[in-house]
């Protein structure tokens, strides 16, 4: 009844004051979707060797947070691309965001299965009998991951995870479902070597941490060509990225995050098994955050066995074809 | 939280030290309080949380703070973002107060406004303020809107409050509704505003922190972020400590000047009972109706303008009608109402569940402290400083603590229910007449006996009037809970509805959610008047 007044008292006042200053100042806006960590080392190195600079283009890298969401940024405009999760993107465009997908910094999918080296599950057909982690958020992608490998959830144990791995170290549990950089580089500074079942490898590919644009901004013949400057940069600073972690962690602690007090072993490690996400021979065949046919379709799948409606058309490598067309003629 | 319960503070300081035989300083006890919960800590954290990555012992915390030199740009960026929100959100109410009383017939709508902003969780709305306003501004904000509702009621009360006679006085000689508010009515309020100052500025701190998980790329709530992420649980305690710090000396700096300032007004009669109601007719009630729906569709009608205007993507922004069209005439929309009924049902259990746990606490405190003046002398300070603790800022670490169920429900839900509730029982159970005290004197009656027959029956009023702030509060912790830890209730389908993009979803929440807190506030109101006219008649 009385209903969101905060809102509209807020959206009132800014319709009264100043529209989006965005891109008014000849600067465009990137959308991190979380704080400035190692996750972006390749756009620290775009703007540390001037990649954007030397084709004109001042980029203003903006950081993300957990209750940050980066669609509504992009097609208000206050970032002309984002980096965002797929699923995210897609839900998006299925509720009406004019919003479309241009690349795929991870070539694979970041989720896996932990357990110890020393007992390891290497294939989902191990998990019967076994007691595994599962944290609340992370539920129905592992729920679909077993749909997608045939595997009866009721052979083994699923327990609910706080977000410290401890209980994987201790012995206490056989497995946890977590993130390639994350809990796996934990268990190596706690001096327990983990093996990791990548869900990319068993039935559930995914092209992650997509750079999204609004639709309507590959119209504009303006904005398509900042947008291709933007992506040439971020191509040529990950390639930097990935043939230096070091420099990509020590650029992430020390210069771009470096209020936020990060520690270099977990950026170091985090940037190595990045790496691994990043870099595939498709990449090296197509050039970075390249989505090829079948990854799309694996990625429509495996959203499809989560419950969310994706397809192809939401992709387009147009952008990525003008990126590249570019750096084979120079 | 707002005037009243600084009032009730005052009085409170006022009567302890009257009381107190013993010529300690009152700090020494308070130091030992201090110290007795420190070595609690410690002791917690070397047994029963060895090893568990959740509290971390003194020395750690400590040597964390220092090698990272006291997060200064982290502490100086959310000061200023604080400050700036503390700066427009009480400019922003200080005006409106004014504009009521300059313009009575708007006070309904904007008191109405005011109150929403109030019952509206800031974290829901953040990800709609980013795309309103830069980064930066949007923390800003965030903090002003939450200061904002406060200071507003406080000064409200305390304009209401000016002397009749004065009053009279002006309007006699011909004095204008302007010459009344800054003459007689501002000078009157300084008090009442000042304490809500001294309120807003914790609150300030909180909304900048809560802006903060946003993204950014300094300030506290960006660390705890980052610590929580890379599981280094010192650090994670080492910034709220921080954080705690500096909205306690932002609260104990103003509330000093605050308590200064009530000395300079001159007056001896200072109103504090309500203004009085005149006997309802039927025709004044059928007006009553009439303004409210007046008010109610002038409220929609602000909304529908103000998403319209500011020109944002539809896929975003949502009027009522769209709302409508969700809840009644679209399809699946009897789906919907269970959806968003069933979520607020699950709300209200939780804020019950905080709210009992935070007036049950309240209450054996309140008892403890009037039955022992070294419990009271040990512990009352640290009480005092717990509304400056950015409790819901902390929702991370209270979840590593409690875990992701109904302990941290009553944890956060009633933390924010509990220090309004003491502080207000508090001083009623102290205020029981001379007369009743004398006669159970006389009878000899026990102290306990005297606490459940007599002066039990004095809290009950004041528990109505702590209920119109905290539980309020108790529902806004709830729903933070559910949105950041249980994954339960309204701020299921809130935290959802951003994620998967359903802004529909996420302003009806709102709206129901608003306006059913609204809605309870409004009959607490009622209630608390009702009581106090029969208290006073």
């Amino acid at each position: 009844m009385l209903g969101v007044l905060a809102l509209a008292a807020t959206l009132a006042l800014s319709a009264c004051g100043s529209s989006d200053s965005g891109s008014a100042s000849g600067t465009v806006g990137l959308q991190f979707v979380f704080i400035k960590n190692v996750q972006f080392a390749g756009s620290y190195f775009a703007d540390q060797n001037g990649y954007w600079k030397d084709q004109g283009l001042d980029v203003k890298m903006m950081a993300g947070g957990p209750n940050l969401t980066v669609e509504p940024v992009v097609t208000s405009g206050r970032a002309l691309v984002g980096i965002t999760h797929t699923a995210q993107a897609v839900k998006a465009i299925n509720n009406g965001a004019d919003l479309q997908i241009i690349g795929a910094a991870f070539q694979k999918n970041p989720f896996v299965l932990i357990s110890q080296a020393a007992h390891p599950i290497k294939t989902p057909q191990d998990l019967p009998g076994k007691k595994i982690g599962v944290q609340a958020l992370d539920l129905p992608v592992f729920e679909a991951f077993l749909t997608a490998n045939k595997i009866d959830k009721s052979t083994f144990t699923i327990v609910p995870l706080q977000s410290d791995p401890t209980p994987l170290v201790t012995g206490e549990l056989d497995g946890i479902m977590g993130f390639y950089s994350n809990e796996p580089n934990f268990l190596r500074i706690k001096g327990v070597e983990p093996y990791n079942l990548l869900f990319d490898d068993f039935n559930y590919p995914l092209l992650e941490e997509v750079y999204i644009v609004k639709k309507s901004s590959l119209k504009d013949p303006t904005k398509r060509a900042e947008i291709v400057k933007l992506m040439k940069g971020e191509s040529k600073g990950w390639s930097d990225a990935v043939a230096d972690v070091n420099k990509s962690a020590d650029l992430a602690v020390n210069v771009y995050g470096k209020d936020l007090k990060l520690d270099m072993r977990q950026q170091v490690l985090a940037m190595k098994s990045e790496v691994d996400l990043v870099q595939t021979p498709d990449t090296k065949k197509n050039g970075l955050f390249w989505m090829t046919d079948a990854g799309i379709a694996g990625t429509v799948n495996s959203l499809k066995l989560g419950g969310v409606d994706a397809s192809p058309t939401m992709f387009t490598d147009s952008v990525l074809k003008e990126v590249y067309a570019d750096k084979a003629a120079s | 939280m707002t005037a009243s319960v600084v009032t009730a503070d005052r009085s409170l300081h006022a009567r302890r030290t009257l009381q107190r035989p013993v010529h300690l300083p009152s700090w020494v006890p308070a130091a030992a309080g201090l110290a007795v919960l420190l070595i609690l800590w410690e002791v917690i954290a070397r047994t029963i949380a060895a090893d568990k990555h959740i509290v971390p012992t003194i020395p750690n915390v400590i040597d964390t703070m220092v090698s990272d030199g006291f997060y200064a740009t982290g502490v100086s960026t959310t000061l200023g973002e604080a400050g700036r929100g503390f700066l427009w959100g009480n400019i922003a109410a200080l005006a409106v107060a004014a504009l009521c009383l300059l313009a009575p017939p708007l006070k309904g709508f904007l008191t109405k406004l005011a109150l929403a902003t109030y019952c509206t969780p800031t974290i829901a709305i953040a990800p709609l303020l980013i795309v309103l306003f830069s980064p930066d501004n949007a923390k800003v904000t965030m903090a002003g809107l939450s200061v904002f509702f406060p200071t507003l009621l406080g000064a409200l009360v305390g304009l209401e409050g000016a002397p009749r006679t004065a009053l009279e006085f002006v309007h006699v000689s011909g004095g204008s509704r302007l010459f009344a508010l800054t003459r007689v009515r501002l000078r009157a309020a300084v008090p009442e505003i000042a304490a809500a100052l001294s309120l807003a500025a914790p609150a300030a701190v909180v909304g900048a922190m809560i802006g903060e998980y946003l993204g950014g790329d300094q300030g506290l709530g960006v660390l705890l972020v980052q610590a929580q992420q890379s599981l280094n649980v010192a650090r994670a305690w080492a910034v709220a400590i921080e954080a705690t710090a500096i909205s306690t000396v932002a609260y104990l700096v103003i509330s000093m000047i605050a308590r200064r300032m009530a000395y300079t007004v001159t007056s001896t009669e200072f109103a504090v009972a309500p203004s009085r109601r005149a006997k309802r007719g039927l025709r004044q009630s059928g007006l009553g109706v009439v303004r409210f729906v007046l008010s109610v569709a002038a409220v929609l009608g602000a909304w529908y303008l103000a998403v319209v205007l500011s020109g944002m993507d539809n896929y975003i922004a949502k009027t009522p009608l769209d709302v409508w069209h969700y809840l009644a005439t679209g399809s699946d929309a009897g789906a919907h109402r269970h959806l968003i009924a069933s979520g607020i049902a699950t709300t209200l259990t939780d804020a019950s569940v905080g709210y009992a746990a935070g007036t049950i606490t309240a209450l054996i405190a309140a008892m403890l402290f009037l039955n022992s003046s070294l419990v009271e002398g040990m512990f009352l300070p640290v009480v005092m400083t717990i509304r400056a603790v950015p409790l819901v800022a902390m929702t991370p670490i209270v979840a590593l603590v409690c875990g992701r169920g109904l302990l941290t429900v009553a944890v956060l839900a009633g933390g924010v229910t509990f220090v309004p509730t003491l502080v207000i029982v508090l001083a009623a159970l102290r205020s029981v007449p001379k007369p009743a005290t004398d006669l159970l004197r006389v009878y000899a009656v026990g102290r306990t006996r005297a606490l459940f027959t007599v002066r039990l029956a004095y809290a009950i009023p004041a528990l109505a009037a702590s209920a119109r702030i905290a539980i309020p509060g108790s529902i806004l912790g709830a729903v933070l809970v559910e949105i950041l830890v249980t994954g339960d209730g309204i701020g299921y389908s809130v935290a959802t509805s951003i994620g998967s993009s359903e802004y529909v979803v996420l302003w009806t929440a709102l709206a129901v959610l608003t306006a059913v807190t609204a809605f309870i506030y409004l009959l607490l109101s009622r209630i608390e008047a009702a009581l106090i006219e029969r208290i006073t008649l």
